[in-house]
């Protein structure tokens, strides 16, 4: 099945490369984003090569490349922002070869245009870890990736940064950037409110490093401030219910007024009554 | 966008459904006989709650109508304390904030929930653009004096107005020192609101003719986690909106802390010594990022003078 | 003293059963004005407050103004009644009748005023489904409420009496007569039923005074208790108290004047009783001006960036220059140096100078409202000279305007059926008898 397929892409490239000299180019730049959760996003910005305008509704296929072997991984069309983008790929499903490199291969073509690129990726795994010494708090990463032989080794020169996330988008708390053994650590700020209990969502990202792509791990730690939420005052000038002194004070002052209204409205009953 | 607030006013219903059901729960507890079957309703945390079916029929249709008004509006965004940082070196007078506050709720051209004031503090100092919003105040002197408690303040911050008990007495606009209530003078035009049956006093709709309306921070979008238009749409980022409790605010493109933003740009209140306590902070217009005349661009010679005139 | 009592009847009886030509067409005047104005209320209420002079700087205009012009008026009767009735001042009486009837008419016509103010009258009832105890308003709706009630109390235990005599008087018509036997509630000059209208007249004439004062306070609260320049000023309720007063008197001096010489009561309404209330004008009229002069010139002598705008607009002769002069010159010194140089003072010139005054007081309120509103913190810059500046247009004179005209017509009416004189009180004091004359051969 799998020599099928291959020897089918094979002709269909055949067909591409023989087709181009009418079609006008494509300029693609792909990119690689595995997230928290080991889904992989693949997404390009494709523009054709003359006016350098973006291109829209073209159908591209994402390939995984190792060595002679190759997986479509899917398609997706280009939208009105020129973006393609195929997102929710299983991990597993990605070919790589001994040293965990990975290679993509984006591949659109209709009757006007045609063009593919492709990326190739270094898998690294980034563990996050937290320890306090005297009474500093640090949280510290470990870039491991494979060498040529299959063995793991610590990744040197990653530059990765920590962020909160809040409500609107995530906060940056700080970077650190690997040594040779993929380790580096840095201060946690003290200071950062998380939930009512402190819990804090801290994520560790690798934003675009042209080796190992994008990546993030998420990691729940109970070193933010709580959160109290106080609830508003009940009896205040603004709130709905008004402060006691003044509903005391208007209850006396109008009690005082009507108990002699009244008063005088008996005395009037009395007049009318000794008339009779 | 427009889809999205739809789907959030009929989201609204639910919720408010849920609301008078627990309340009749709790006024005719003992009359109801349980059916056993459960109906899922969203409460007002954005919790799915099962309610037995019986309590579904108790809500009186005359008060339920107030009453998912009541709900939806006066709940807080749970655990939120909204915030807004104006930063008032990166403001040119664009006017891209009031046309989209404008369109976000269907405004006419000529009424201006956020305004840009041309300002100067001192005779020498210099001139500089002043986007002035609702100051959500935590002391609303606004509030204070409503007689009818249409204005209310909640717990995530926001000043807010029901205009469906507004009677009009304009008694907030007097109060309000920063000039911010606007009146609806004219029948206003409202949106058509179909599938939109239950209108809620967090999008500020339908507008009612001689009622008072302000700008109320888009409560919809906030509670869906979005933010509102106006800072969206900022070419420059001039506002950033937040949440105090998180120490973060946004302006679209960055996150900052909050804290840090403000002691680091020495952020100010507007009018501290008026006691008002605003929920809208202001960077001073230092390290301008355009010339103040760059705003004169879109106005007429009319327009230039009379700001210039008014300059305090 | 029943001699007495026929012979201010008789007084007093043209007044009553007035069917003159002058008196047709002066109703019809009034009346006239009044259907112009609910011409304009009705164009106001179905069009909008679009056709008012109000826009969203400026959102309260003359209607507040007199709204406060005769919740004042109001105020001013009761405590002018009361303080001749505790005097046991012997010229007092048809002062106080005019007081009294002053008090309640405006007790009723200013409130009105307000709902002109409001966007939805037909949520009104929402004042009381969602009353807020913290809102100034509210205060004042309770307050005018309990207000006009002991109003009418008050009043109405000042007419029983006379009820009771002119029910007796065949030159009435037959329905006339009921009428008043019916109000007269069956009083006929028994011991304890002069003891008790003795010691409830006592208990409002002592309870008035305070809800006058209290009242009126919160009249100027609505004011005071915003950050606006002009109006946040502790001095506001004695100043509005005094304000009230003031004016009161000089619209009860008018008054007097008009009945006086129309229906000939010189034997009755006499020059004493003007020289006194001119005395009265001094005294309010000097308190007032140091009011008004304490006002002004703190604001002033410290400059606070939003006051002194205030105070700049007040003065420039420019804007409200002319209109500050006015209520300073013709509303305090001019009464004050008129009625206080004896050479000056006749009946003619108090008359003249009171109704200056009255005039100054609308216009004074009318500096206190708009001004202060056009003063806002942040400058307005709209272009639209109609947003930024406030002037009234015909609809809003027009309700004003009927305002004046049914104060005018329900006064005529009212002393058409009361009288101006109050005939027992009058008898009694003309013949030094005490009040309630046989409270004290009463063995109760």
């Amino acid at each position: 099945m799998k020599i099928a397929l291959t020897t089918f892409l094979t002709l269909l490239f055949a067909g591409i490369l023989f087709a181009q000299d009418e079609k006008i180019g494509l300029d693609i730049t792909l990119t690689y984003t595995r997230s928290a959760d080991g889904s992989v996003t693949l997404q390009a910005e494709v523009y054709d090569e003359e006016e350098y305008e973006p291109v829209t509704d073209l159908e591209f296929q994402f390939i995984s490349v190792a060595g002679e072997e190759e997986e479509v991984l899917g398609a997706a069309y280009s939208d009105e922002n020129a973006m393609v983008v195929l997102s929710g790929i299983p991990f597993e499903k990605i070919l790589r070869d001994m040293s965990d490199n990975m290679v993509f291969r984006l591949v659109g073509e209709n009757d006007i245009y045609s063009g593919f690129s492709e990326l190739q990726i270094r898998h690294v795994e980034l563990s996050v870890n937290f320890k306090i010494e005297d009474s500093v708090k640090i949280v510290s990463v470990d870039l491991t990736g494979k060498d040529e032989d299959g063995e793991t080794v610590g990744v040197e020169d990653g530059e990765v940064y920590f962020f909160v996330p809040r409500l609107y988008g995530d906060l940056a708390i700080g970077d650190v950037w690997t040594d040779e053994d993929g380790y580096d650590q840095m201060r946690f700020p003290t200071d950062i409110p998380g939930d009512e209990s402190g819990n804090l969502t801290v994520i560790a990202r690798i934003t675009e490093s042209e080796d190992f792509g994008s990546l993030e791990v998420r990691v729940v730690k109970d070193w933010g401030l709580p959160t109290m939420t106080e609830a508003l005052d009940e009896r205040e000038l603004w709130s709905p219910n008004a402060p006691l002194w003044m509903v005391i004070t208007f209850a006396i002052l109008i009690t005082g007024v009507f108990v002699h209204y009244i008063w005088v409205i008996v005395n009037l009953y009395r007049v009318k009554k000794l008339g009779r | 966008m427009e889809k999205e607030r739809r789907n959030f006013i009929k989201k609204g219903a639910a919720i408010g459904a849920t609301g008078a059901a627990g309340l009749m729960t709790w006024m005719a507890a003992e009359d109801v006989n349980e059916t056993g079957e459960k109906v899922k309703l969203l409460s007002t945390n954005g919790e799915i709650i099962e309610v037995d079916k019986a309590y579904l029929k108790m809500a009186s249709v005359e008060n339920a109508e107030q009453m998912r008004r009541d709900l939806i509006g006066r709940e807080p965004v749970p655990g939120r304390k909204f915030i807004m940082v104006v930063d008032l070196g990166r403001c040119r007078n664009a006017k891209k904030c009031i046309i989209a506050c404008q369109k976000m709720h269907y405004l006419a051209e000529d009424k201006e929930w956020l305004k840009v004031k041309l300002l100067k503090d001192s005779d020498a100092g210099a001139p500089y653009w002043f986007p002035k919003l609702c100051m959500h105040c935590d002391n609303p002197p606004c509030v204070k004096v409503c007689p009818v408690a249409a204005t209310f303040k909640r717990e995530d911050g926001l000043v807010l107005i029901d205009n469906d008990k507004c009677i009009g007495c304009k008694f907030c606009m007097v109060a309000c020192p920063y000039s911010t209530r606007v009146f609806n003078w004219e029948d206003p035009e409202n949106p058509d609101m179909e599938g939109a049956e239950f209108p809620s006093t967090e999008t500020s709709l339908p507008h009612y003719h001689n009622t008072v309306e302000k700008c109320d921070f888009c409560p919809d979008m906030v509670r869906m986690g979005k933010l509102p238009d106006c800072v969206t749409v900022c070419p420059n980022g001039v506002f950033y909106f937040g949440d105090e409790n998180e120490d973060a605010v946004t302006n679209g493109d960055e996150t900052v802390r909050l804290s840090a933003l403000l002691k680091d740009r020495a952020g100010y209140r507007y009018m501290e010594e008026l006691g008002t306590k605003p929920r809208v902070y202001y960077l001073p217009p230092v390290n301008r990022m355009f010339p103040v005349e760059r705003g004169y661009r879109d106005l007429s010679e009319e327009e230039i003078n009379v700001m210039k005139d008014q300059m305090k | 003293m029943k001699n007495t009592r026929e012979k201010i009847f008789e007084a007093i009886l043209p007044s009553m059963r007035d069917k003159g030509i002058k008196f047709k067409l002066w109703n019809a005047f009034l009346i006239a004005i009044i259907l112009w104005g609910l011409y304009a209320l009705w164009i106001q209420v179905t069009v909008g407050h679009i056709v008012t002079g109000m826009r969203d700087h400026i959102v309260w205009g003359i209607y507040i103004v007199n709204f406060i012009f005769f919740i004042g008026l109001g105020y001013a009767g009761s405590v002018i009644a009361a303080l001749l009735y505790f005097g046991n001042i012997k010229w007092r009486t048809p002062i106080v009748r005019v007081a009294t009837v002053m008090m309640v008419i405006s007790t009723i016509i200013g409130p009105i005023y307000i709902f002109m103010e409001i966007g939805r009258l037909d949520r009104i009832h929402h004042l009381f489904i969602y009353a807020r105890l913290q809102s100034p308003i509210m205060w004042d709706v309770i307050a005018v409420i309990t207000y006009l009630i002991g109003c009418i109390i008050f009043f109405y235990l000042r007419v029983i009496r006379d009820f009771s005599f002119l029910s007796n008087k065949e030159i009435f018509s037959g329905f006339r007569q009921k009428l008043y036997r019916w109000l007269s509630i069956g009083y006929c000059e028994k011991p304890e039923q002069n003891r008790l209208l003795k010691q409830s007249n006592d208990i409002l004439g002592v309870l008035i005074v305070p809800i006058a004062i209290l009242v009126s306070s919160i009249l100027s609260w609505i004011f005071g208790m915003t950050l606006r320049p002009g109006w946040h000023s502790s001095i506001f309720g004695p100043y509005f108290v005094l304000a009230a007063i003031y004016s009161g008197i000089g619209v009860v001096v008018v008054l007097l004047y008009i009945y006086r010489s129309i229906y000939k009561l010189e034997a009755y309404i006499t020059d004493t009783h003007f020289k006194y209330l001119g005395y009265a004008i001094i005294a309010f009229g000097a308190g007032y001006g140091y009011f008004t002069f304490s006002e002004y010139f703190t604001d002033w002598y410290t400059s606070k960036e939003w006051n002194a705008r205030l105070i700049e607009k007040l003065f420039d002769p420019q804007q409200y220059g002319w209109a500050t002069f006015f209520t300073t010159v013709g509303g305090i010194l001019i009464p004050m140096i008129v009625i206080g140089i004896p050479q000056l003072r006749t009946t003619k010139s108090t008359v003249v100078v009171s109704l200056i005054m009255v005039i100054a007081m609308w216009v004074k309120r009318y500096l206190i409202i708009i001004p202060t509103l056009e003063n806002t913190l942040v400058p307005m810059q709209d272009l639209d000279p109609v947003v930024s500046k406030y002037s009234a247009t015909w609809v809003e004179w027009a309700l004003v305007s009927a305002s004046f005209a049914a104060f005018a017509l329900v006064f005529t009416w009212i002393m058409r059926f009361v009288g101006i004189i109050p005939i027992y009180t009058s008898s009694e004091l003309e013949e030094g008898a005490r009040i309630y004359s046989n409270v004290q051969t009463s063995s109760s």
